[in-house]
């Protein structure tokens, strides 16, 4: 892999914001796409890459994002469908190869994994460790 | 004194200068930083900077007037203009006040690097100045095919000033006018082609075809002469 990734971060709320930070102080080409500019002050001042206000879903967005260039994108918006949707659109038209969306609800996740789509669940990350926490005794 | 490159970097998105700045300190240049245009001028004012990467979007002097007021000097920096997301269109613009280059967001480092050398090149190259026809239409030649149309020009000119009776340095300058917007000088510099001799080709088809309402063709520049 790269030493420099060309990084689309969907999503700047929490979790989005964190990544963003890690990764643009890490040395990666970060860009972040929020539907509202209000999101971008969880970036935090080292942040060095690049602030965009779109909707992730329209092509012309993503175009203006370069995302022809981007090493990997990652969809981590609060909603599933917008997740999915564009993290379909950068693997199947625009061809990234490394792609992964955030699904809230776990049930949604097979179907997902059937597209042949990264996913992450925080559901069920927490339920997880839930499970071992509580056998730990 | 110093000598190392002075590059100034006007923008009013902290992640940007924070980027660009990174990325230069790196490559060993004197960087300095501006987030809005009165303190561009201010630094402006009190050094010579050899490149200027200007947003247009400032909040108070637009970079529109900044570039307007450094047109009107002699000695003034290179300048690459930093454009919106998938907006190019003031950056055409912007060349036309004297801009060399524009990034588009999101750039990577990477394209902000090979700029910078880019310019620091040419303008290493310029200082081993020009002393004969040739080496100044090669010289015109070699901006052309870098996308530098106001140095080439330049270059054509002190080309045509060595042998102004070859009416290939007309014809260069020429097509840089017209590549440049400029139809009235540019067939005007193609008259003057023609005139000083009427069998030269490219010139001859140049001219014809500015003057026709559809101007969707190539540029002739004869390039079989190209070293």
């Amino acid at each position: 892999m790269k030493e420099k990734l060309y990084i689309i971060i969907v999503g700047c709320g929490r979790l989005g914001s964190a990544m963003g930070n890690h990764l643009s102080l890490k040395g990666h080409s970060i860009v972040m796409i929020d539907l509202k500019s209000d999101a971008f002050h969880k970036l935090n001042t080292e942040f060095s890459g690049f602030k965009m206000e779109g909707d992730a879903t329209e092509f012309s967005v993503l175009q203006q994002a370069k995302i022809e260039k981007a090493d990997i994108l990652m969809s981590l918006t609060d909603d599933d469908n917008i997740n999915i949707m564009v993290a379909q659109i950068a693997q199947k038209f625009f061809g990234i190869k490394k792609v992964i969306a955030r699904i809230v609800d776990p049930l949604k996740q097979t179907i997902y994994a059937d597209l042949g789509l990264d996913t992450i669940s925080p559901t069920l990350i927490t339920q997880d460790f839930l499970q071992t926490w509580i056998t730990k005794g | 004194m110093s000598n190392k490159t002075k590059i100034l970097i006007v923008d009013d998105e902290k992640n940007i200068l924070t980027l660009l700045k990174k990325t230069l300190d790196h490559m060993d240049y004197d960087v300095s930083t501006a987030e809005d245009g009165n303190k561009a001028l201010t630094h402006l004012q009190k050094e010579d900077y050899d490149i200027l990467f200007l947003d247009l979007n400032l909040p108070d002097i637009t970079g529109m007037e900044i570039l307007q007021r450094l047109s009107r000097q002699q000695q003034k920096p290179d300048i690459v203009i930093i454009t919106a997301f998938g907006n190019i269109d003031n950056a055409v613009e912007a060349m036309k006040l004297g801009a060399v280059d524009f990034i588009q967001k999101p750039f990577t480092p990477d394209q902000i690097r090979s700029t910078v050398l880019k310019l620091i090149e040419r303008r290493n190259f310029a200082l081993n100045d020009t002393s004969n026809y040739d080496q100044s239409i090669e010289m015109a030649k070699k901006l052309m095919k870098d996308g530098l149309y106001k140095q080439a020009g330049d270059y054509a000119q002190k080309a045509i000033d060595f042998m102004p009776s070859n009416p290939e340095g007309y014809n260069y300058l020429g097509a840089i006018l017209e590549i440049r917007g400029d139809l009235k000088n540019a067939i005007e510099a193609y008259q003057t082609a023609c005139h000083i001799d009427p069998k030269y080709e490219p010139a001859r088809k140049n001219l014809e075809s500015i003057t026709k309402l559809h101007r969707n063709r190539d540029i002739e520049l004869d390039m079989s002469k190209l070293k």
